[in-house]
């Protein structure tokens, strides 16, 4: 188990690696020069240079991209363009409302998309069956950005009932305001990703209870919740596990729309700000943390998987 | 774990989840709602808080006095604010200025030293920015006494200059005046300080106790929400998550008349550059041409729904060196565009560049549906907004349309623009910068008598009509929804929000 760790996280340092250079020549491959963003349309060629050098631009993609890896490997992600704020302090302000969401959006995911795969995999002609599979079909054809603009003309704008614009409260500060400016983006989130989710569980149980060992526990005399509990479920957890992180990284990574829909001052709307800034060490932090993220979890999951699954430590 | 049973309670349990989340904490100042006598504003724009650097408009006479302020946005009279008094030499060759005794934000009296610092910031081509043209002309400054600097001018210089000057000139306690300091924080006399600032989040203004206007400002707090998209600041409006919007886009004015207040601030224009400097446009007629051929009222009407007004040089109709009859004598016709078309003897195509903004696409397509009338091809090509003022300003668009500031007092200001620089640096015209461009825009910054002020406004707007690369459009006003109990926004001639009158009433 721990040489399967140590080669996770030899790879983990190489792909974070390769993502950098990957980052830093797409954003640099971007037209569109910072200097001209920060000062606007009227400053002349001098005033354009001077901030390009006091930004370091005028260096070479190449020494600038080594000078902020030398900085990066001593904790220093740089500096914004436009706030003059360090990007390790941009990023502790934004990920802890990503995360929040994310986490959020995934509870609301797992609520709907277990009960939902269960009914449809083992009642699906019920009256509910039919119901979750109408809502698995509608979950995977709305697009999430445009739930979040129906939720908010309905429910904020029509009946005023919650905030149209989300805002950033700390769980443990206050947890009214914090369900209440997140309850929306995590709505839209969780449709259509418990849609995805549901449609796993469903599947993989449906196919687990047609198994030998099922029909065996049922022979045995076990209630049928007890089969289903502790024979298919756990069973069917395992794909499922690995669905629900790809879902998160994309959460955490992925829910650019979303916050700027509802103008969620998460990740996403910080690198789809700093992308129009051109904003570079913000966007390369940004980036360089979702893809540290999606790492993480992706290792997290698999050390489940090795862990679910001991035939895995083998491989 | 297995998973729980749906039961009909449980059904009943998550319809009943919206209205108890709408309930949790509804009250709290942290959220929604107004707290105390404050208001909350949203905006999509990006702010700087240097005065020298910024091109936001929505804060700099919150943090900031300047030495003047003029009397409307459309009335250029100039009346004290930092500047108490000020008196012109006879021989217009400098200006000695008394300033009004007042304190900034951290307590330090406003001293004439400060103002000199300003100066000498302003004078610094590379510090300066929004300053460095119009002060231009300071030789230097000098601090008399304590509140008393005289400005020494490089050459006799009309008052209009000096005032646009005097209002464009932010007080800054000279300790401060760098713009490392000031890009984080903003350190003036006005009637806000900054309580706190998160970015693309929130500016949270608190009000300024020992504030020189008494009386003002009327509110405690403003609070800036900042979005990114258009739609979510109206959503926000009409949810009621904010007071009002600044600088909201024009298309949104129907939807929002009858249950907030508009008011529309004077704005911007648009003009249709051509680039003089490479072909099918280094040649004038074909220029001329295409200028007969915008159609103002239609794009006042399709594009700007109605608001604005036309206007045919680079110069607002608030400005002296607005001349409407340029409207009727060179307005929309296609006859005589066709006419001067065909006398061109020019390639019946260009390309038309364009970012992002939505209006300035639609412009160039009304504009292109007439060229085709005549037979003019007129391509467009889309790009990034970024990538598309790299592109205007590197001089590699044949045309396109772009937004001028209000040259306000001084018809000289025209020059500041990059597309209307009177030397090589233009990035329309380049090497190709007409002479009498370039003497109309001198005898506009330093005619000093009224007749001989008209007489070069005049030669000014003759040029620019006869070279025609930059052709007047319509006015881009700002607009503005408040809710109705909010009054007393307006703005300044600069189009930049004036916070001191602003009341929240019932």
């Amino acid at each position: 188990m721990y040489a399967y760790l140590v080669r996770r996280l030899l790879q983990f340092a190489v792909v974070l690696l390769l993502g950098s250079i990957a980052v830093w020549a797409f954003v640099f491959a971007l037209p569109g020069d910072p200097a001209t963003v920060l000062l606007g349309p009227d400053a002349s060629d001098a005033e354009l240079a001077a901030t390009r050098a006091r930004l370091g631009l005028d260096e070479s993609v190449a020494g600038q991209y080594l000078t902020w890896l030398g900085h990066a490997l001593s904790g220093d992600l740089g500096t914004s363009f436009h706030s003059d704020q360090s990007v390790v302090d941009v990023l502790r302000e934004r990920v802890p409302a990503t995360a929040q969401l994310a986490v959020m959006g995934m509870v609301l995911t797992l609520a709907i998309a277990v009960p939902a795969g269960v009914v449809v995999a083992l009642r699906p002609r019920s009256v509910l069956g039919r119901a979750f599979q109408a809502y698995l079909t509608g979950g995977l054809a709305i697009p999430a950005f445009w739930l979040g603009l129906l939720l908010i003309i309905v429910l904020a704008v029509q009946s005023r009932l919650l905030p149209a614009t989300s805002d950033y409260v700390p769980f443990w500060e206050d947890a009214g305001q914090a369900l209440r400016h997140t309850i929306l983006p995590a709505i839209a989130l969780a449709v259509p990703s418990s849609a995805v989710l549901a449609r796993f569980v469903a599947t993989s149980l449906g196919e687990i209870m047609t198994r030998d060992y099922i029909r065996t526990a049922r022979a045995k005399g076990l209630p049928e919740r007890s089969v289903i509990r502790g024979h298919a479920l756990r069973n069917a957890a395992l794909p499922t596990v690995t669905v629900v992180g790809m879902q998160l990284g994309g959460f955490v990574g992925g829910a650019v729309a979303i916050e700027a829909v509802f103008n969620y001052p998460g990740l996403g709307r910080l690198l789809y700000t700093a992308i129009g800034e051109r904003d570079y060490v913000v966007v390369q932090g940004g980036v360089l943390f979702v893809v540290a993220a999606f790492l993480c979890l992706n290792l997290i999951v698999d050390v489940l998987y090795a862990y679910l699954d001991p035939r895995i430590r083998l491989l | 774990m297995p998973p729980t049973p749906l039961t009909r309670r449980s059904l009943l349990t998550a319809a009943g989840l919206v209205p108890l989340l709408s309930a949790c904490g509804g009250g709290s100042s942290g959220s929604t709602g107004r707290s105390g006598n404050g208001i909350k504003l949203a905006t999509t724009q990006i702010m700087q808080f240097d005065p020298y650097l910024t091109n936001s408009a929505l804060h700099v006479h919150a943090f900031y006095t300047y030495l003047i302020d003029y009397a409307a946005d459309d009335d250029y009279t100039p009346v004290p604010a930092g500047a108490e008094k000020w008196e012109f030499a006879s021989d217009h060759r400098s200006v000695t200025i008394t300033l009004r005794q007042a304190a900034f934000h951290s307590g330090t009296p406003v001293t004439a030293k400060d103002v000199v610092a300003g100066v000498e910031r302003a004078l610094d081509k590379e510090a300066a920015f929004t300053l460095a043209q119009p002060s231009a002309f300071i030789k230097s400054a000098t601090p008399v006494d304590e509140r008393t600097v005289r400005l020494d001018f490089t050459e006799p210089t009309p008052e209009g200059l000096v005032h646009y000057w005097m209002f464009a000139f932010p007080l800054v306690p000279a300790a401060s005046n760098d713009p490392k300091q000031l890009e984080t924080k903003p350190a003036g006399s006005g009637p806000y300080r900054m309580a706190s600032f998160s970015k693309d989040r929130s500016l949270v203004l608190e009000r300024n106790p020992g504030y020189w206007e008494r009386g003002k400002p009327h509110l405690d707090r403003i609070e800036v929400r900042f979005f990114n998209d258009e739609d979510s600041v109206v959503a926000a409006l009409e949810s009621g998550d904010v007071d009002g919007v600044a600088y909201t886009e024009l298309r949104n004015a129907d939807r929002l008349r009858d249950r907030f207040s508009l008011v529309e601030g004077g704005g911007r224009m648009d003009l249709f550059f051509m680039n003089g400097a490479r072909p099918p446009f280094d040649n004038k007629k074909l220029r001329q041409a295409v200028a007969r051929a915008i159609d103002r009222e239609r794009i006042i009407k399709q594009v700007r729904f109605g608001m604005g007004e036309p206007v045919y040089t680079a110069f607002m109709p608030s400005s002296p060196a607005f001349d409407r009859s340029y409207l009727d004598s060179h307005g929309f016709d296609l006859d005589a565009a066709a006419a001067l078309l065909r006398a061109s003897g020019a390639p019946l195509t260009a390309t038309a560049g364009i970012g992002t903004e939505p209006a300035a696409r639609d412009i160039i397509q009304i504009i292109q549906a007439d060229l085709k009338k005549i037979g003019f091809d007129l391509r467009i090509q889309p790009r990034e907004q970024t990538a598309f003022l790299d592109a205007l300003f590197a001089g590699e668009l044949d045309c396109a349309v772009a937004a001028q500031p209000n040259n306000l007092q001084s018809p000289s200001l025209i020059s500041r623009g990059r597309q209307m620089l009177p030397n090589d640096d233009n990035v329309m015209m380049r090497g190709v910068v007409p002479d009498a461009y370039v003497a109309a825009v001198k005898a506009a910054r330093t005619a000093i008598e009224p007749e001989e002020q008209k007489a070069a406004y005049a030669a000014l707007n003759k040029v620019l009509v006869d070279e025609a690369w930059a052709i007047g459009i319509a006015t881009r006003p700002s607009l503005f929804a408040l809710d109705k109990r909010v009054t007393g926004l307006r703005t300044d001639p600069r189009d930049s929000v004036v916070l001191t009158d602003i009341r929240l009433s019932g």
